[in-house]
């Protein structure tokens, strides 16, 4: 069985499920994701935690790949080398060319989705800034030679 | 006419950099804009730099010194893939977009100047440099408003990892130039 296959291959009864629950967690640890049927129709699945977890990274992943794809499907339709390590893992390849890359960039709504070490960003477009103006006072510091000397 | 990058994009289109040669004497000096052979503070030159001081400071008297962030060539870089980062501002790895390089600003061509190639400002290599030289006359190339906005996003991030949107940005400087009655030269046509 594909190890992400979400499709059930065990089914319990909602009866089954009340009062056998020691049978349905070695159900659930044996087919990984056991559908709960009542009165012949399928209203609940149970799924092992590693199988959550993988759908759930999976899920993430593909929700990624949505914001990258408007920017790969562009760069390749215009064989313009972006940096992309997908496109390097494949050898997908492209013209070295500055110029051609900033009017990619540009023209083709792109959304960052992480940091540069890699972190998930937070939504601070959600932010809601407002500027409050304020009036500066110009008046300058007046430091002492002789006193910063003797800090230094 | 404004212009803006498209989604998140860090950068604006080459073209829309800097201010028309033949318009830029109306612009006063400010932030962002692009200086070569710059003498710094200490005697070191620069082939290159932009200015990172506020543009508020820049008329004061007691500024002898201003910031510039020192300018190089994107030739400089001698891997493809980390130039290609420097002019993208992203890169895409595992199918998400991330920053990259964030200390970087990357620098169109001034067309015409001696600077007319492709180059990229680093904001790890900030100097101190004698605030007379830098005059309209000197300059190099005048920043556009819209770039300003993508250049103070990008230092923002670099300083305080703050990803904030063009949008949010340009909004905060429309109400920023909007509240300042001593703004000199063109104001952008998103000030109200």
């Amino acid at each position: 069985m594909d190890s992400l296959n979400p499709t059930p291959t065990a089914e319990v009864t909602h009866r089954t499920l009340k009062n056998e629950q020691g049978r349905v967690f070695r159900e659930i640890d044996a087919a990984r994701v056991v559908a709960v049927r009542n009165r012949g129709r399928i209203d609940g699945i149970l799924m092992a935690p590693s199988m959550f977890d993988a759908l759930r990274s999976r899920a993430a992943a593909a929700e990624r790949l949505l914001a990258a794809l408007p920017l790969l499907i562009a760069a390749a339709r215009s064989e313009v080398a972006i940096p992309s390590e997908t496109f390097q893992a494949l050898g997908i390849g492209g013209r070295d060319d500055w110029r051609a890359l900033n009017e990619l960039l540009a023209s083709v709504p792109v959304t960052i989705t992480h940091g540069e070490d890699g972190h998930p960003l937070p939504k601070a477009s959600d932010v809601v800034l407002q500027h409050i103006p304020v009036e500066e006072d110009d008046e300058e510091l007046v430091v002492d030679a002789d006193a910063a000397t003797t800090v230094a | 006419m404004s212009s803006e990058p498209a989604g998140d994009s860090p950068y604006l289109h080459h073209a829309d950099y800097w201010v028309a040669a033949a318009e830029a004497g109306e612009y006063p000096v400010r932030q962002g804009d692009l200086f070569a052979n710059v003498q710094t503070a200490n005697g070191a030159h620069l082939d290159a730099a932009l200015i990172v001081h506020p543009t508020c400071e820049l008329g004061k008297a007691s500024v002898t010194n201003v910031q510039v962030a020192r300018v190089q060539p994107l030739d400089a870089l001698p891997d493809e893939n980390q130039r290609q980062q420097v002019v993208a501002g992203i890169s895409e790895k595992d199918g998400g977009v991330r920053i990259a390089f964030a200390h970087t600003f990357f620098v169109a061509p001034v067309e015409g100047s001696a600077l007319h190639i492709p180059m990229w400002a680093d904001f790890r290599e900030l100097v101190l440099a004698p605030r007379k030289r830098f005059t309209p006359d000197a300059r190099i190339g005048a920043l556009t408003h819209d770039a300003r906005v993508t250049f103070i996003r990008r230092y923002l991030y670099f300083r305080l990892r703050w990803l904030l949107s063009f949008e949010q940005v340009r909004d905060m400087e429309a109400a920023r130039i909007g509240a300042n009655p001593a703004f000199a030269g063109p104001r952008p046509d998103w000030v109200v």
